[in-house]
């Protein structure tokens, strides 16, 4: 059974058709890029994947089960913004995703927050955004969850936390469970990724493993990323 | 789960609204210490009083904000995008929010009683011992009504507990009706601030309108208790003059109708965030 499932998933805003139509099956045990410009759906497909949204039209499946009460157990998102109670000290956010997620793993979240050097009584309201964004993800990966998904996961973040967050990302790998990462910054996620989803006005246009479509397209993700969304 | 949202809503709620209840209760001693030194106009009492005035005000004021707040920004703010991952149903999340506000609503009511206690004492000195002179003032008026309606204790009590029910239901009502317009304005593309404000309104004028029909009715009706309901609600004035029985009822049936509105404004919530819940 498929991880995460799309049948002729449709969501419009209004006028505007954010996703359409769009059929895609995920399995587990893998990374994959959602790769797209500007407005091409992702962040609209991760939300609806998440619970945030309502499909207009079509249905998705995570683990067999619409997204609800019973996937956010098992899914673990993380958003392309501040979305944590600002007030709360890091101290506090550990004790909250304690309280809430069985799956949480605090002494993971220990260990990285040691490797980056993030203090445990600052207020996030306090922090940079950089610093912020790290956090954010440490709490994110830190639960033992079935399903990531990752909005924007290094975009704020100086190019030596992104190297230490990409490996937490492999480190985190379990053939159990399934991360789909949404990004423009492709060079940095491409040797992480194992299969790769081109979308493009809420379509999928090129669905393949990341080493069959380098080699039948003889060039690196970012290239042909690149290629195919040249304005 | 409900618990759990219930102690970060309190801690939320509370890190805003017990300094302020300090700064209150502060004042209230300050200025009645103030009054007792000249009770008449000078700069120290216009000051205190001042002061005491703006406190009490940033209690109520600063209540209703954060209840409105806590709701906008908690559920469908950028935190809706932690709230709603959380493995919690969405009446739970109605459910820890609604409780909150209610208690925040009446706990600021009981510090505002309070202040007016400790001020009235710090003012006569201990002379006058006011909580006393309330505890008795509410003695007298209960055995005064149970005289003039040959009721019993038991009356007295069923009464009392109709008077907690009703006050609590209004209180949930209020924050409930509250929060269903909340959810009805965040159903626009745009100015979903304007769009609660209409919605609010639109609800207390639905209110109205079914209120006034409802009385319109009732008062052909060939049944006592009913008109009192109205009269109570609107006067008080019928109190001694009915009996315990009545009084009972009307009492019961405010509190009734406070738990029915209090439902219907919990299913608008609860549909528009469980079945069209859509994040910007």
């Amino acid at each position: 059974m498929a991880m995460l499932e799309c049948k002729h998933l449709t969501k419009n805003y209004g006028a505007v058709c954010a996703v359409s139509g769009l059929d895609l099956s995920l399995e587990a045990g893998q990374i994959v890029g959602l790769l797209g410009p500007n407005g091409s759906g992702k962040t609209t497909l991760i939300k609806i994947a998440a619970g945030l949204l309502r499909p207009s039209d079509g249905s998705l499946f995570i683990d067999g089960k619409q997204p609800g009460r019973e996937t956010r157990s098992i899914v673990s998102y993380l958003p392309d913004r501040d979305f944590l109670p600002a007030y709360m000290n890091v101290e506090q956010l550990l004790g909250f995703y304690e309280d809430f997620f069985a799956d949480f793993n605090r002494d993971k979240a220990d260990d990285m927050l040691q490797d980056l050097n993030l203090s445990y009584d600052m207020k996030l309201k306090k922090m940079s955004k950089g610093t912020k964004e790290k956090i954010q993800l440490i709490l994110t990966m830190s639960r033992r969850a079935k399903v990531y998904l990752l909005d924007e996961p290094i975009a704020g973040v100086d190019p030596a936390a992104r190297d230490y967050i990409l490996k937490t990302i492999i480190t985190n790998y379990d053939p159990k469970a399934m991360v789909l990462i949404s990004t423009h910054l492709i060079a940095d996620v491409e040797p992480v990724l194992d299969d790769i989803v081109f979308i493009e006005q809420g379509q999928v246009i090129m669905h393949d493993a990341a080493d069959t479509m380098r080699e039948s397209e003889g060039r690196s993700i970012d290239k042909l990323f690149r290629e195919v969304f040249k304005c | 789960m409900l618990g759990k949202l219930l102690k970060y809503e309190m801690q939320a709620m509370g890190r805003i609204l017990m300094p302020l209840y300090g700064v209150l209760l502060v004042l209230s001693v300050a200025f009645g210490l103030s009054l007792r030194q000249s009770n008449q106009y000078n700069t120290g009492n216009a000051t205190f009083g001042s002061l005491y005035g703006a406190a009490a005000a940033a209690v109520m004021i600063v209540t209703l904000i954060l209840i409105i707040q806590r709701f906008y920004r908690n559920l469908l703010g950028s935190e809706g995008y932690l709230m709603f991952c959380l493995p919690v149903s969405t009446g739970q999340h109605m459910a820890n929010k609604i409780i909150s506000a209610t208690f925040w609503i009446i706990l600021g009511g009981l510090v505002g009683l309070l202040s007016v206690i400790l001020l009235s004492t710090m003012a006569t000195g201990p002379t006058i011992n006011f909580a006393e002179t309330i505890r008795q003032t509410i003695t007298q008026a209960a055995g005064s009504l149970m005289q003039e309606n040959g009721s019993t204790q038991s009356g007295m009590i069923i009464l009392v507990i109709e008077g907690i029910l009703f006050l609590v239901g209004s209180c949930a009502e209020i924050a409930a009706k509250l929060y269903a317009a909340i959810a009805i304005g965040h159903q626009w593309s745009s100015h979903r601030a304007l769009g609660a404000v209409l919605a609010f309104v639109g609800i207390v004028i639905i209110e109205i309108i079914l209120g006034n029909t409802m009385s319109i009715i009732t008062a052909g009706v060939d049944d006592q208790a009913m008109p009192i309901i109205f009269k109570l609600s609107s006067t008080m004035m019928t109190l001694t003059s009915t009996t315990m029985g009545n009084l009972q009822m009307a009492l019961g049936l405010l509190a009734g109708v406070a738990f029915a509105r209090l439902a219907i404004c919990w299913f608008i919530s609860w549909i528009l965030l469980d079945r069209r819940l859509n994040l910007a």
